[in-house]
């Protein structure tokens, strides 16, 4: 049995998943893209850990390996249930079944992730049915979900259209809680709904944490709402993690130059801040326009062609993630990271 | 019409006739956009920020009527139309629509037709609003191309829109928007689609172009990060109402309406304590069935009694410029202030 610290609730080692590129007559594979490479990070049991990434970034193929929703190609899922740690990586159909109640998935669209032709009830209770209850036991149990989630029971036999988009994603959450999982992987929970709607969710999933003692995979692009929920973030570039420090840390003070760069980039909902001159500093982000789409080397680091640090070594090794050497509770994978500083002129509150 | 404007639209009312009903989604909006200089938008989805943005080019989705109020436009010749007054599919409109009022959409890859160059799709617009022959179109094309950034435009102006990267494509769009020199540019949602780092540059590049060209831009947003940066002056909307109007600085720095207010507090901060979100209660009602007396009664904190749901409050002027929707502020309501002060923050 493999082992895991006590307090580890899931532990993802060397996860790796290639994608096949097939070319030419006979759809022979001439090469693979590197959706996630060699990614590993564990998360403690009652915390948040946010995955933060711009698209393509690798953040939810990982999100869904750890769900067996696609099948990784290489690495371990190390996931501690009922006393016992299993390999989720390594099981099969049958096993997974057994598992994947512990396990569950809130989607980041809430208009095409609920059956349009179900009434609530059935929505709520499908992972129920899939487990056998029986029909009286699955109707009480989606009452007690819908007033967890601030649901009017009510509205049992409504159908999705008659719902709200952030209605709608308190649906999804309650069906994700339906089997009392211990871990739910939140794909881009909120970035459908509107800024008011928005916090509702936000407010609604740390009161869930809180009650239920729920351990979270949160996957997001933003940074603003990664610091709200997260207890520590892991940043994604490329299908690695580039840095990964504990909540307010990375923010304060990045490691990472692109880490640096997305907290410059993002908007800052203040006029007097000046934004566009934080977000185009030659220091914080090559401001070539075209950078971005230069193709990656493939000895080298991945974030060099964008970097304002990279030296020569960028171009030819892959810095590996290591613990800094001042504080062995933050990692990044920069071989300049002592010299990054963070974005000035933040407006500090 | 005041000479400074390019834009002035009063009080607009739109309707859908639906078999389920009658839908509203504009219900009096008004505002003006001075030559040259830049407004926002803000609200959120279901506000009726871009059916105001289709009213003004006449595109509305089938059903769509405009049943009161002016758009009154001033033309590059200086001759003044009413848009609202318009036959959609007339010769007039024709003209304006892309040739003087411009839109940037907020997905590039929808916008923009698959299976047709980029320099197919830019040329049309000349072709319309132009008379230069082949060889200048080509000219000028490459020259827009290379105006918004696009490297090597020679050679990219024959790729097609799947080639390019979503910055680049909207790089791309904001060319085909400045092809036939437009005097009002419409901006919905620019940059929702693309990553931040991307986003950045190119909300710079529409701001660094509405500079160049002295455009007038109409920025329709739900982000008030990138309105706070973009802008001069914003517009809040509520259910197809303004309900509060102010300076850019003035707005973030004092926000008078409710909504205006809980807006702001429910955007996660990036620096500074953190601190529980406010958030809105409930959502936006549908536009079929608009509440009585003010729209936003039904999730407002600040609500002070009665006059909320039976009356529906007019603007207020508060100075300098600022705007605002709610009796909280009318003169005609004096002590509910007091009383509103109570039920504040509860």
């Amino acid at each position: 049995m493999p082992e895991l610290p006590e307090d580890i609730i899931l532990r993802v080692e060397n996860l790796k998943k290639y994608f096949p590129v097939r070319a030419g007559f006979f759809r022979r594979v001439s090469d693979h893209i590197k959706a996630v490479d060699d990614v590993s990070f564990s998360i403690p049991r009652g915390r948040t850990l946010g995955l933060v990434g711009e698209s393509g970034s690798g953040k939810t193929t990982v999100g869904r390996s750890i769900l067996r929703a696609i099948d990784p190609t290489a690495g371990r899922v190390l996931f501690r249930h009922n006393g016992d740690v299993v390999d989720i990586a390594a099981m099969d159909r049958s096993e997974l079944k057994g598992i994947r109640k512990h396990l569950q998935m809130v989607f980041q669209d809430p208009f095409s992730s609920l059956n349009p032709r179900m009434p609530v009830l059935d929505l709520i209770a499908e992972p129920l049915r899939a487990h056998g209850w029986p029909l009286a036991k699955r109707r009480e149990r989606v009452h007690e979900l819908m007033e967890l989630v601030g649901l009017d029971p009510r509205l049992i036999t409504r159908y999705p259209h008659a719902f709200s988009g952030g209605q709608r994603q308190r649906i999804g959450i309650a069906r994700a809680l339906a089997l009392n999982p211990s871990l739910i992987v939140a794909d881009e929970p909120v970035s459908a709904l509107d800024v008011s709607v928005q916090a509702q969710i936000l407010n609604l999933l740390t009161r869930l944490q809180e009650q239920l003692g729920l351990t979270y995979l949160f996957v997001a692009h933003d940074l603003s709402v990664i610091r709200y929920i997260c207890d520590r973030v892991a940043v994604m570039y490329h299908g690695r993690i580039v840095e990964v420090a504990d909540g307010d840390e990375i923010f304060r003070h990045p490691r990472h130059p692109y880490t640096r760069a997305l907290i410059a980039a993002a908007p800052i909902p203040d006029p007097n801040a000046d934004w566009f001159a934080l977000s185009h500093d030659p220091e914080t982000v090559a401001v070539d326009a075209d950078a971005a789409e230069r193709p990656k080397t493939s000895a080298g680091c991945a974030f060099a062609p964008r970097c304002p640090l990279a030296v020569d070594q960028c171009w030819r090794e892959s810095p590996p993630l290591d613990p800094l050497a001042d504080n062995r509770n933050r990692l990044s994978a920069c071989f300049r990271a002592d010299e990054v500083v963070p974005p000035e002129e933040l407006p500090e509150e | 019409m005041k000479a400074e404007n390019m834009i002035e639209v009063e009080d607009l009312f739109l309707r859908f006739y639906r078999d389920e009903g009658v839908i509203k989604p504009l219900n009096g909006v008004s505002f003006q956009i001075p030559t040259g200089k830049s407004i926002g938008v803000v609200g959120e989805s279901g506000c009726g920020k871009t059916m105001t943005a289709y009213s003004l080019l006449r595109i509305l989705p089938r059903g769509g009527e405009i049943v009161r109020g002016a758009l009154r436009f001033r033309r590059k010749n200086g001759e003044i139309v009413d848009l609202a007054q318009m036959d959609p599919d007339g010769k007039t409109i024709k003209q304006i629509r892309g040739g003087e009022i411009a839109m940037i959409f907020q997905e590039p890859m929808t916008a923009f037709s698959p299976v047709h160059t980029l320099y197919n799709q830019i040329s049309e617009v000349l072709r319309i609003h132009s008379d230069m022959d082949e060889h200048a179109i080509r000219k000028r094309v490459v020259e827009l191309l290379g105006q918004v950034g696009i490297p090597e435009p020679e050679q990219r102006a024959d790729a097609y829109p799947f080639e390019f990267s979503g910055g680049m494509r909207q790089r791309a769009m904001i060319a085909m928007a400045l092809a036939s020199n437009p005097r009002l540019l419409i901006a919905d949602e620019p940059t929702t689609a693309l990553d931040v780092t991307v986003q950045a540059q190119v909300l710079r590049l529409i701001k660094e172009i509405q500079g160049r060209f002295n455009l007038s831009l109409m920025l329709i947003t739900h982000d008030l990060g990138v309105v706070a940066h973009m802008v001069d002056y914003v517009y809040v909307m509520y259910m197809g109402e303004v309900v509060e109007a102010a300076p850019v600085a003035e707005l973030f720095a004092n926000p008078q309406h409710p909504y205006t207010i809980d807006l702001l507090h429910s955007i996660p901060k990036m620096t500074g304590p953190k601190e529980a979100l406010a958030h809105i209660k409930g959502t936006v009602p549908h536009g079929a069935a608009l509440p009585p007396g003010c729209m936003f009664h039904p999730r407002c904190r600040k609500r002070v009694g009665e006059t909320c749901w039976t009356r529906e409050p007019g603007m207020t002027d508060l100075g300098n410029e600022h705007y605002v929707r709610c009796f909280i502020h009318s003169n005609a309501v004096t002590d509910i202030s007091r009383e509103a002060e109570e039920i504040t923050h509860a």
